[in-house]
């Protein structure tokens, strides 16, 4: 593992020094050449990048794109000084914060024009505005996340099925689902919860932090995580949720729920094209379970930003502005499966509308909490916004990887919640 | 009597010889690269370990032996570090012996004059050429703690379905014992190699002698082939104890250290602070504690099994 993220770490470099070397070769004006760095992912979506470049090159002569994949990007960033980073590059959304606290990306405000970001979903612009007010990072689509159900397994269980936000089961209510399913299903389990992702490294960051908010609380409030992760309703959830742990199916084959042997998924989108094939007519999604403070979710993808010290910013920002308009954002989400950016193109998109398949994951992410604390009304939380959110991820993901696998879930959330206490008091609050 | 002259040409000649400039010669490309990656990194982690760093490394602040107390003494964050050390000696405790016995067994058996014996021995050698995490990803699918792992199913229908499903990887105490078993089954192919070198070695004359002196198999293989072996079985327990107590891949990929901790190691925890939690200096502090353990462990190993220069 350590060699492999060397070996990438190694072999961006060295792409880099390539890329480095033509963009020297243009000049500052008239024809120019930027240099982009997407993220080696699935087929689809290097297949979109390229589609996207080449549309690019066709349209605006006087700026030429050159693309590399890289395998590795979180790594890639992290390792590559600010004076050598890419005109433009895709990356993480979660780890916005922590990009702009080293420096190196580029304020939007001014770059991209407004009507680009008045165009954004509100949980795009939410994950792409760091604690200084200022916009950083534009995207072509967010995430959805929510239960998968089973149509007919749960009618043959007797469970009716909740399929909007306001209508969530309570964590009794779905406790009480989960027991119902496991009797009538001949594997005696109920649920993936995807433990196959591993949940302590990092899984539970993004899929289990839901539980934190529908408990009533962030896991971070006001820069201290005691008294917030580690909150009585918080342990009272996590409670709960290890006690399903005898309904789930480990998931090891990646395909519990595709091949029927569940009723129920606790998983993203990325899943939908899969799902669509296998269990077709009978897939419903139905929202995440409520501890209280209604149901929540998660939000925030891929997302794409300008180097700080690019000096070709606005040649980059026309790159961003061209692939974040509806056509290529369709052409990337068709084959990815993820949830469109835009209010447009969601909005045009027959499979969001009102009793479409994948309607509840547009209901959701219309009402993002933002970066404030989770209130009752709205739906989608997205990754803490703070450079400590590597720090959080993990420290949180490993907690709850101990509740499932059996610990004190009091001991763990408040040993976890110390530890993030301690890394954000080692670096002054991240104050810049 | 030595008189001063001849001592100090002894000497000259020791340290400047034709031999010696030749074997200062042929060991500087070795010398060289484990200078520039091992005692170049080392003393960059130690001076890391003094610092908040991280990999970006814009905010980096002095912190004297903070992380050092963190790590070894602070009640509330100590505690992992040592529960992870303690996992690695106990790794170190199931897999060396059992290893170093398996490649032992495996290479008296592959040491037959028999047809064919080079496929067996290929065969045998096979998962260590595969990388460890790519058997790893294959081993999650035998360990699955439902009846489709392959180890619960093969029970289950071996007992007529008397075995319940064991939660091999999620049972505190067992999950480590599942790791040994597989980095066993996976590391053994490259002990057995080393053997069967140290066992081609040993001169013919040495059996025929005990075949005259009407010696039986079990007397030959206690008197010949163990006391033959010596300086390969010395190598290569040390190098297993070594290898055991770097266990990373296996933790990394299987369980991320769990359950509760209970295969957590050292390599796992440096690597996961370091990179994952992006905290340089922590990570750093760790890997230099345990170099300084694992030094002193080789060295007392050293010491107790003292290698011979000649077979008695």
């Amino acid at each position: 593992m350590r060699k492999t993220t060397r070996f990438i770490a190694v072999a961006a470099t060295a792409a880099l020094a390539v890329a480095g070397m033509s963009a020297c070769a243009s000049s500052e004006t008239g024809n120019q050449s930027i240099t982009v760095w997407a993220m080696q992912g699935q087929t689809g979506e290097v297949n979109a990048a390229k589609q996207e470049v080449a549309a690019f090159n066709k349209a605006h002569p006087e700026i030429q794109v050159e693309l590399t994949f890289v395998p590795d990007m979180g790594t890639a960033l992290k390792t590559t000084a600010v004076d050598k980073l890419p005109d433009a590059f895709e990356f993480d959304g979660e780890t916005l914060a922590a990009l702009v606290y080293n420096g190196k990306l580029a304020k939007l405000n001014g770059l991209v024009s407004d009507a680009t970001f008045a165009n954004e979903l509100p949980s795009i612009q939410a994950e792409g505005t760091y604690s200084d007010g200022n916009s950083y990072s534009v995207s072509q689509y967010d995430s959805g996340l929510s239960l998968w159900g089973n149509k007919s397994m749960l009618a043959a269980a007797g469970v009716d099925v909740p399929t909007s936000v306001d209508a969530a089961w309570t964590a009794d209510e779905f406790t009480a689902a989960l027991k119902k399913i496991a009797a009538t299903t001949p594997g005696k389990k109920a649920i993936t919860f995807k433990e196959n992702y591993g949940i302590g490294g990092g899984w539970a960051g993004y899929a289990f932090s839901p539980i934190v908010n529908s408990a009533g609380q962030p896991l971070v409030k006001n820069g201290t995580a005691v008294g917030a992760m580690d909150a009585p309703e918080v342990v009272s959830a996590f409670q709960t949720f290890a006690s399903w742990k005898k309904y789930s199916d480990p998931d090891a084959d990646d395909s519990a729920f595709q091949t029927k042997r569940v009723a129920l998924a606790w998983i993203g989108h990325w899943a939908a094209p899969a799902i669509k094939a296998t269990v077709g007519a009978d897939a419903v999604l139905i929202p995440l379970p409520n501890f209280g403070n209604g149901s929540k979710s998660g939000q925030g993808s891929h997302s794409w930003a300008i180097g700080a010290k690019s000096s070709k910013q606005k040649a980059a920002a026309t790159f961003l502005e061209f692939i974040t308009q509806d056509a290529w954002i369709n052409n990337l989400t068709n084959q990815n499966g993820a949830v469109p950016a835009t209010v447009s193109a969601l909005a045009a998109n027959a499979d969001y509308a009102e009793g479409g398949l994948l309607a509840l994951y547009a209901a959701q992410l219309s009402k993002s909490c933002g970066s404030a604390d989770p209130t009752a009304d709205c739906v989608t939380v997205p990754r803490t916004i703070s450079p400590a959110w590597p720090v959080i991820n993990t420290t949180f993901s490993q907690a709850v990887q101990k509740i499932w696998d059996g610990a004190d879930a009091q001991a763990a959330l408040t040993e976890a919640a110390k530890a993030i206490d301690q890394d954000a008091a080692d670096n002054n609050g991240y104050k810049n | 009597m030595t008189t001063f002259g001849s001592l100090r040409k002894r000497v000259f000649k020791r340290r400047f010889g034709y031999d010696q400039i030749a074997g200062m010669l042929m060991s500087l490309p070795a010398t060289l690269l484990l200078v520039l990656f091992v005692v170049i990194p080392f003393f960059t982690a130690f001076i890391l370990s003094f610092y908040n760093a991280h990999l970006a490394s814009t905010h980096t602040n002095f912190m004297g032996w903070e992380n050092y107390r963190r790590i070894l003494f602070d009640p509330e964050t100590s505690g992992v570090f040592w529960q992870s050390l303690g996992n690695n000696f106990q790794f170190a405790l199931i897999v060396v012996p059992l290893q170093t016995g398996l490649a032992t067994a495996l290479a008296l058996l592959l040491n037959q004059k028999i047809k064919g014996i080079a496929f067996f021995r290929t065969f045998f050698f096979m998962p260590v050429v595969f990388p460890m995490s790519l058997v790893t990803v294959v081993w999650t699918l035998f360990f699955s703690r439902d009846l489709r792992g392959m180890f619960n199913s093969v029970l289950h229908t071996i007992s007529g379905g008397s075995i319940n499903p064991v939660d091999w990887l999620g049972t505190p105490g067992l999950a480590l014992v599942s790791i040994a078993i597989m980095s066993i089954w996976a590391g053994a192919g490259f002990q057995m190699v080393i053997i069967l070198a140290g066992l081609q070695e040993i001169p013919l004359e040495l059996y025929e002698a005990a075949s005259l002196d009407k010696a039986n198999a079990f007397q030959k293989f206690r008197h010949v082939t163990l006391p033959g072996l010596r300086n390969t079985l010395v190598f290569v327990v040390i190098i297993t104890t070594i290898f055991s107590l770097r266990l990373f891949d296996q933790v990394y990929i299987l369980t991320s250290g769990g359950p509760l901790g209970s295969t957590s190691t050292v390599m796992f925890q440096a690597v996961t602070t370091a990179w994952t939690q992006d905290n340089i200096g922590k990570g750093s502090a760790m890997t230099v504690v345990f170099v300084l353990i694992i030094i002193a462990l080789t060295v007392v190993q050293r010491l107790v099994l003292r290698q011979e220069k000649e077979i008695k």
